[in-house]
């Protein structure tokens, strides 16, 4: 039963990827008139061979539905056109910047979720303590706040004035690390570079700090407010009548319960982390997806901003899709 | 939700119905409104955004400078407190010497026009999508559901990043590139109370006293809905304003030398080094305005909707 | 002596004043029986069945009197030795079936888990078994005592695939897996439909009998509780307004509350005289006047009552707390 729901869920997500593609595609052609002329003219230095490459590409001298089918066809294909300020494949572009948009992404969302997680139960605990307060003011500045500022904030107190942590980048510039995975806490380890990873780590803090902080924030205060409606439960009452000591009760019996709206929260807030991911990156200099997007909008690299723009959409629907599936396993009201 | 119920409508024109509805919420909002007082946190908030309110439109007249008047003879000149500082640059100056202080008083129109602009419209179309889509069902909603669940797939900045990056920056195509997905929230909300309203006693009711689509929407069930409605929009405010921030600060949204926060805070990254004042003071005034919205919005779920929990 | 309770209160301390939820309640259970504690929802019964296991929610708290059991004070034990008495010594049912199992765990690992936390089978491995064969093995045996049909596929369910009923007996197995001396059973059969109620006390009874478990049911049904109980105690706004044999109460009533009881009790026999409700409603527990708390709904109501009323023991052995009784060993002439 549950492989068939597993499926099921896959099946959905194939026509909403078709659909990002659609959406994407129109909103490229939204500009009226030559889609090239306008994007070369705006770019102001690009060959006469490229705007017939780019031509080419989209198949603009066919009607738009062609076009779209071509689009689609590319699409499925995997192929995602050529950069021209780069010169090179989208695809492979986006596969070099991956490791280190994904590195610093999977960091900030485990520090975000090990801190936001019991905080959040604790609060509910001890609901209206000193601890609760403090920490769901926190968490409501944390969703107030804009991510670029505290960014910026956390490079002027911690890199220039306490001159703690580095400013930009993954890695400091004398550290020589050999490139195998391209994660450089793993390459690190993998050939014993400590320098190395201690460097990598240290540039890790300040950008996961920036990017974990809105979604520990939103996390803690849902898990918060699902704790306490579980302990509410008669079924919490009764584990504790069971005989089994406040720990167990909370951890076992009410946060397994208190998981499953959390869960899908955070699935949501995979967007919000992909979407916070350009603006840190832009922020600390970060080599990754984030700022290969944001630097080629302003060169007009559309193949690469549509490609990498995909990118984030389908990561979305996976981390959905990866959520969905595990909320299968969480709830068991579900899976049957 | 509101007590509607007590009206009978069946004789009444729309004009009467809506006056005895009136008096009616004067009484819920005169009961609304000592809630609201007793609420500090939503007082807090109402009365930043006041103040905010008050600087968008007196804001022009009330500042000390010029804030697009460039002097750069006086660039980056710290805050009066601090060495160098002068009590004619309050919080100082950026890199064209152009007044700090002046400069965000003037920004808070930005970021409010935005918020209120972006929330209105996303309001009025997924509010009218949402109602037909929920009240006719069909091939209507199908199409409309399905199209809102694809934008609800896009991240929500990236979104707007992408957008932007094609319809070039500029304050309208934020309004546009905000709007495109913002509808999505409240055609959801409207569309889900519609389908769970609609089976409700006074719906019948009211179809069975013969009243047709139109006038039931209107009112039956769209005075059920419009606390919900306020709190999500209330909500999303602050939430816009933060998306128009982002925008400007990655140079897709309103550009420098315009007054707008985000883009402040962009060019104040160039001079953290030198001049830490500018990022800050700029994302201080977002975090004002975002949170007291907030706090609002919050306050306002507590009074009016309790059970409206983050949706989308 | 089983379980002797003395002048037991628990408050909750609101802004608004103290609710004395349990307000001074005295009763002792035997060995073995069964004791029915009646009362209006309300009134504190469930309040006091959670005092005796110390699990008032907050704000509430047991703030004097003692329990005893075996002659052991509960009220002096320390948190952790109250913890693995729990389900233990005495175990606890509920009255919402649907919401005492938790959902997201599989309902024989739910009975499994009081084996494993109280420390049976511990010694399996060295009779040769693993332990959680062993418990396993125990918990479909309880499963099958309390009922539950093929408990060999069940105890792989989810608690939404059971139905109400057997979701209470789930419950009951969980209750009865450590063989506790004493069992709270707190409106077990409120949210079931008749005839499943009947199962479920049956299933309890038995249990009584072949265990030897002595069982404090607390209802609103006096019915309920006259079929099943040895003895009762009627509760009223947090105090205990009349206690005693079950056939003497049901004969002869004493308390006007406990008349009133009686005579809300539909009857299906054609010639009994019609339903008479008792008049008003229960008070509530904030801040109550000293008086007899139930002056204000009693028709023997007289001056005296305002001032506060003793639970009295009678010549035949039998307590009430009412002044009707101030001079008398004797039985009204009701």
């Amino acid at each position: 039963m549950q492989a068939a729901r597993i499926i099921e869920r896959i099946l959905i997500a194939i026509p909403i990827i078709l659909g990002i593609g659609v959406v994407i595609f129109l909103i490229m052609r939204l500009t009226p008139g030559d889609p090239v002329d306008i994007m070369m003219g705006q770019a102001g230095h690009v060959s006469e061979r490229e705007v017939e490459l780019l031509r080419e590409q989209w198949h603009l001298d066919e009607p738009l539905i062609v076009q779209l089918g071509h689009f689609l066809g590319d699409l499925l294909r995997g192929d995602l056109g050529m950069s021209f300020t780069k010169g090179r494949p989208v695809w492979a572009l986006i596969m070099q910047a991956l490791p280190a948009t994904i590195e610093l992404a999977m960091v900030s969302a485990f520090f975000a979720l090990a801190i936001s997680i019991p905080i959040g139960v604790i609060s509910a605990v001890k609901q209206d303590s000193l601890i609760d307060r403090i920490s769901m003011a926190g968490a409501f500045f944390g969703i107030c706040m804009p991510i670029f500022w505290l960014g910026i904030i956390l490079i002027i107190i911690f890199s220039i004035n306490l001159d703690l942590l580095p400013t930009y980048g993954r890695i400091g510039s004398d550290v020589n690390l050999q490139r195998i995975t391209g994660f450089y806490i793993l390459d690190s380890l993998l050939t014993g570079n400590w320098e190395a990873l201690k460097s990598s780590i240290r540039h890790l803090i300040l950008p996961s700090i920036t990017l974990g902080f809105p979604m520990a924030a939103i996390v803690a205060r849902v898990m918060r407010s699902s704790m306490l409606e579980i302990l509410r439960n008669d079924y919490v009452v009764m584990a504790r009548a069971k005989g089994l000591n406040e720990f167990s009760v909370i951890v076992k019996h009410a946060m397994r319960n208190a998981m499953i709206p959390t869960v899908t929260v955070i699935g949501l807030e995979v967007g919000m982390l992909l979407g916070g991911n350009m603006i840190v990156e832009t922020v600390f200099s970060w080599p990754g997806l984030g700022r290969l997007v944001v630097s080629s909008i302003f060169v007009r690299d559309y193949p690469l901003v549509q490609g990498v723009v995909m990118i984030y959409a389908f990561t979305f629907v996976f981390a959905n899709l990866v959520v969905d599936i595990l909320y299968t396993y969480i709830n068991p009201k579900i899976s049957m | 939700m509101s007590q509607v119920k007590s009206i009978s409508p069946e004789k009444m024109s729309l004009r009467d119905y809506y006056l005895t509805r009136l008096r009616l919420t004067g009484r819920n909002f005169r009961e609304f409104l000592s809630k609201l007082s007793r609420n500090p946190t939503a007082m807090i908030g109402l009365v930043i955004i006041l103040f905010f309110v008050f600087l968008t439109i007196a804001g022009p007249s009330i500042v000390p400078k010029d804030p697009m008047q460039i002097s750069l003879t006086e660039r980056l000149l710290p805050p009066f407190w601090m060495e160098g500082g002068s009590t004619e640059y309050i919080l100082g100056t950026d890199q064209l010497g152009m007044d700090l202080f002046s400069r965000i008083i003037v920004g808070t129109r930005i970021s409010l026009m935005i918020g209120v602009l972006t929330v209105s419209i996303s309001i009025v179309i997924g509010t009218i999508l949402g109602l037909l889509a929920g009240y006719y069902r069909g091939v209507l909603d199908n199409i409309l559901a399905r199209f809102a669940d694809l934008l609800l797939s896009f991240p929500w900045l990236i979104f707007a990043i992408f957008t932007m990056a094609v319809i070039g920056p500029g304050f309208y195509n934020l309004v546009f590139a905000l709007t495109f997905k913002g509808w999505v929230g409240f055609f959801r909300l409207v569309r889900g109370e519609v389908l769970s309203e609609k089976t409700k006693e006074y719906v019948d009711a009211a179809r069975a006293l013969g009243q047709n689509n139109f006038k039931i929407m209107a009112r039956e069930i769209m005075p059920n809905i419009l606390n919900s409605i306020i709190v999500l929009g209330t909500l999303r405010m602050g939430f816009m304003i933060i998306m128009e921030a982002s925008l400007s600060f990655l140079g897709l949204g309103i550009q420098y030398p315009e007054p707008a926060w985000g883009s402040m805070v962009n060019i104040g990254r160039d001079y953290m080094l030198s001049a830490w004042w500018i990022s800050t003071f700029s994302g201080i005034a977002i975090l004002v305005m975002v949170l007291s919205i907030n706090m609002l919005g919050e306050g306002l779920r507590d009074i009016l909707d309790p059970r409206l929990r983050r949706i989308e | 002596m089983l379980l002797e309770v003395n002048n037991l209160q628990t408050h909750f301390q609101l802004t608004k004043g103290t609710v004395k939820a349990v307000d001074g309640i005295s009763f002792h259970l035997n060995e073995g029986e069964i004791m029915g504690l009646v009362g209006e929802s309300g009134c504190g019964k469930s309040m006091t069945l959670l005092s005796l296991l110390r699990l008032v929610p907050t704000p509430g708290k047991v703030v004097g009197g003692e329990i005893l059991l075996e002659g052991k004070n509960l009220l002096k034990k320390s948190n952790r030795e109250m913890t693995a008495m729990r389900g233990k010594d005495m175990a606890m049912i509920f009255q919402d079936p649907m919401t005492s199992l938790n959902p997201v765990f599989k309902v024989g690992e739910q009975v499994r888990e009081s084996l494993a936390i109280h420390g049976y089978f511990r010694d399996a491995r060295r009779a040769g078994k693993k332990r959680y064969q062993a418990e396993k093995e125990r918990v479909i045996e309880l499963m099958e005592e309390v009922g539950i049909p093929s408990p060999m596929d069940r105890y792989y369910e989810y608690p939404h695939q059971f139905s109400g009923g057997m979701q209470q007996r789930a419950v009951i197995a969980i209750a009865l897996s450590c063989e506790p001396k004493i069992l709270l059973a707190d409106e077990p059969t409120t949210a079931l439909d008749v005839t499943i109620q009947a199962q479920i006390l049956s299933v309890m009874e038995r249990i009584n009998r072949s265990h030897g478990m002595a069982i404090i049911i607390v209802t609103h049904d006096l019915g309920v509780a006259a079929e099943y109980c040895q003895r009762i105690a009627v509760m009223y706004a947090g105090q205990i307004v009349e206690q005693g044999l079950t056939d003497d109460i049901i004969e002869q009533p004493l308390h006007p509350y406990t008349q009133g009881l009686l005579r809300s009790i539909p009857h299906i026999v054609p010639d009994k005289p019609r339903l008479k409700p008792i008049p008003g409603n229960v008070p509530s527990l904030l801040d109550l006047p000293p008086g007899c708390n139930f002056m204000p709904r009693c028709e023997y109501a007289v001056e005296e009552c305002k001032e506060p009323q003793d639970l009295r023991t009678l010549e035949d052995g039998r307590k009430v707390r009412c002044i009707k009784y101030k001079d008398q060993g004797g039985v009204s002439n009701e």
